[in-house]
């Protein structure tokens, strides 16, 4: 007969989501076994903790681990922090984090996501990517008993915050994390990390459960070779999302919930059948407090307007003062290679296809345009 | 194929909230507005909804309206959240389809916030109209509360275990044939909700066996009855065959026939509330590779 003692050492490890150590112990501990109940018990045991160790650790988009102590008998735990834009279901606990923390993960992801689109799709910003819509849960292992919520209740401090985070960013760039990587740092709105408490603890339970401490990402303020250190949160990315480039490339049109991107065609004008270039932009509204990273983003793209040596048309800016803040941008005014001209939709020739522009700027000297010219142009493929 | 007639082939594996099941008693449609109670007690609840669009005038503001279009339905309906209520989910008879993502969330508010939605209701023109729906509903929820009740009940049955053991090869009369319900298919999780379920009833069982009746207690094979979550069940432990055959417990000379149990890891359950229902004396006998047992018992 198996004894009380162990039957309640693996109902505690498995209630708390400890799947590899309740398995630990039906294997190194539990005797010969004779009864065909306790044959049977021992068995089931095995092959369900399996199951439900893999679902755990299945990776899901929005979702990362953290360790906590259960503080009545100082055991670990890896919970999940999952961050979701949906109603929950029954098996996502909420997750209560204070405004100043959720600011702080706000801060931390917008930060990164921006970085990442700026590296690698610089001719979209996303101004908007609808984390307001997001809040965070625990999901409740399957196979941990009804009693879940009492082992999560008592997780206080903010050693969560770097998870909370990955979460999040993995939600909004849309991917999941490679490995069951383990999480545990404080993170500030710089998007530094800082070490954490009961280090030890949280190690050994990384160790028991996952085998290999090197996936328990921590502040490099740690001074432990046994556990993956980083400085912040970019490098966390950087390390635990490989592929971003070409995930960012393939998925970016997807990405985020209102943004501004440009596309560059090749226009004909009527009059003379010159080549010229067509910046058209595309975006939703902008709000307010937008305009200045908006502004950035289109600084940060001036040098399209400048390589157009037979003239340039931009479309699709609004609201109207844009314009003039590109215009007056020094790579855009004192790079004019030829004319830079803004769209006129009001005088098209809809009838003959013909799209209307008003010249607005011109090189210095020597152009055969003159600010103010209205000149008419269409696409090649309707010629 | 009409998707009217594409869901009605199609019901889903398990009950979610936003699903509309047609009801045959009401003759109307009804959506799921929460499944809390669905697991243990069968239950789930739901709201009316109005049976056509004439309907959608008798809405408050706080109604939700069904856009055409966003559904099966051929024009828009209104889902009146005061008829909330409990259901029986064998009251759900035929899938008619599932409400889009943005309107279950309105049904969750409004199944939150019900008791607000409930107090704001002042004058309302709308239950003078649906009073004979209103009459209906309730027999659909009475139902659901007297089986919610008999769910939660304890049964208060205990087990005498002073009778004797005693094998023998009688074969019973057999006159009565039970088969559990099952629902026609599942998806990955629910399979994996069921390893959850069943992984904590056998943990329950060996917890309780102390308490257990038993009948055989061998190395290769263990029978016994045990209460487990308040309900009877017939255990198995076996490593010497993979199906117990020809269960059949009698009772006044009137004998139940379970279904064949499949052994899964080494072990099988067979719950006994439909068949052991009174106090007395009971015969309990079973097949296992041929060969027959047969046990006296008395629940007392």
């Amino acid at each position: 007969m198996i004894s009380q003692d162990l039957l309640f050492q693996i109902k505690n490890n498995q209630d708390a989501g400890n799947f590899k150590s309740a398995h630990t112990i039906c294997e190194r501990k539990l005797p010969e076994l004779t009864d065909i109940s306790d044959i049977s018990f021992k068995e089931r045991k095995i092959k369900n903790l399996d199951i439900f160790y893999k679902d755990k650790y299945s990776n899901k988009i929005g979702e990362s681990f953290s360790p906590a102590v259960i503080n009545s008998n100082l055991m670990g735990m890896i919970f999940n922090i999952s961050a979701l834009d949906v109603l929950s279901q029954d098996s996502y606990i909420p997750f209560d984090i204070s405004k100043a923390n959720k600011k702080t993960i706000y801060t931390v992801v917008k930060n990164a996501l921006n970085h990442y689109v700026e590296k690698y799709a610089p001719h979209i910003f996303i101004y908007d990517w609808g984390m307001e819509n997001y809040n965070f849960y625990i999901r409740k292992p399957l196979g941990t008993g009804e009693d879940y919520n009492n082992y999560i209740k008592n997780i206080s401090g903010n050693s969560f915050l770097l998870s909370a985070c990955v979460s999040l960013f993995s939600a909004l760039i849309k991917k999941s994390i490679d490995k069951p990587h383990i999480f545990s740092a404080v993170v500030d709105n710089s998007s530094s990390l800082f070490a954490i408490d009961s280090f030890d603890i949280k190690k050994q339970i990384i160790i028991d459960e996952l085998k290999d401490a090197k996936l328990m990402v921590v502040s490099s303020k740690h001074d432990d070779k046994k556990v993956t250190k980083f400085n912040d949160f970019i490098e966390v990315c950087n390390h635990i999302l490989p592929n971003l480039e070409s995930h960012i490339k393939d998925q970016i049109l997807g990405l985020g919930k209102q943004k501004i991107s440009y596309s560059v065609t090749e226009v004909e004008l009527v009059d003379n059948n010159l080549k010229t270039t067509l910046v058209e932009y595309n975006h939703d509204a902008i709000p307010l407090r937008e305009i200045k990273e908006v502004n950035k983003y289109f600084f940060r793209n001036t040098d399209i307007f400048g390589k157009q040596i037979n003239g340039v048309i931009i479309s699709g800016i609004k609201p109207n003062y844009y314009l003039p803040t590109i215009c007056l941008h020094g790579n855009v005014k004192n790079g004019i290679v030829n004319f830079i001209a803004s769209r006129n939709t009001n005088d098209d020739i809809k009838e003959e296809n013909k799209k209307c522009a008003v010249v607005i700027g011109v090189k210095s000297s020597g152009g055969t345009y003159e600010v103010g010219d209205i000149i008419y142009y269409r696409s090649i493929k309707e010629k | 194929m009409n998707p009217f007639i594409e869901n009605m082939l199609n019901p889903p594996p398990k009950f979610q909230v936003g699903q509309i099941w047609w009801n045959y008693e009401l003759k109307r449609e009804l959506v799921i507005s929460d499944t809390k109670l669905l697991k243990e007690e069968k239950v789930v609840r739901t709201m009316l909804i109005g049976s056509s669009s004439l309907y959608n005038d008798l809405a408050e503001e706080y109604d939700i309206k069904i856009p055409k279009g966003d559904t099966s339905f051929p024009s828009e309906r209104t889902i009146f959240i005061l008829t909330s209520g409990p259901t029986y989910f064998n009251q759900l008879n035929v899938f008619v389809g599932i409400l889009p993502q943005y309107l279950i969330k309105k049904i969750i508010n409004a199944e939150k916030n019900y008791l607000q939605f409930f107090n704001l209701q002042k004058n309302s023109q709308q239950s003078y109209y649906l009073r004979h729906e209103y009459e209906k509903l309730f027999n659909v929820r009475m139902n659901a509360i007297n089986i919610y009740e008999t769910a939660k009940r304890t049964l208060i049955f205990t087990l005498d275990q002073s009778k004797e053991i005693v094998k023998n090869r009688s074969t019973p009369m057999v006159n009565d044939h039970t088969e559990p319900y099952r629902i026609a298919a599942d998806d990955n999780d629910s399979k994996k909700e069921k390893i959850e379920v069943a992984d904590n009833f056998w943990d329950l069982e060996l917890e309780n066996s102390s308490k257990a009746l038993e009948f055989i207690n061998s190395e290769k094979l263990v029978v016994r009855l045990n209460q487990i979550n308040d309900v009877l069940y017939l255990i198995f432990y076996t490593s010497l065959t993979k199906e117990i055959k020809n269960i059949v417990f009698t009772f006044n000379d009137n004998s139940s026939r379970s279904r064949n149990l499949t052994i899964n890891n080494k072990a099988a359950a067979t719950p006994l509330n439909e068949i052991i229902k009174g106090t007395g004396e009971y015969k309990l006998s079973f097949e296992i590779e041929y060969e027959k047992y047969s046990f006296d018992f008395e629940i007392k």
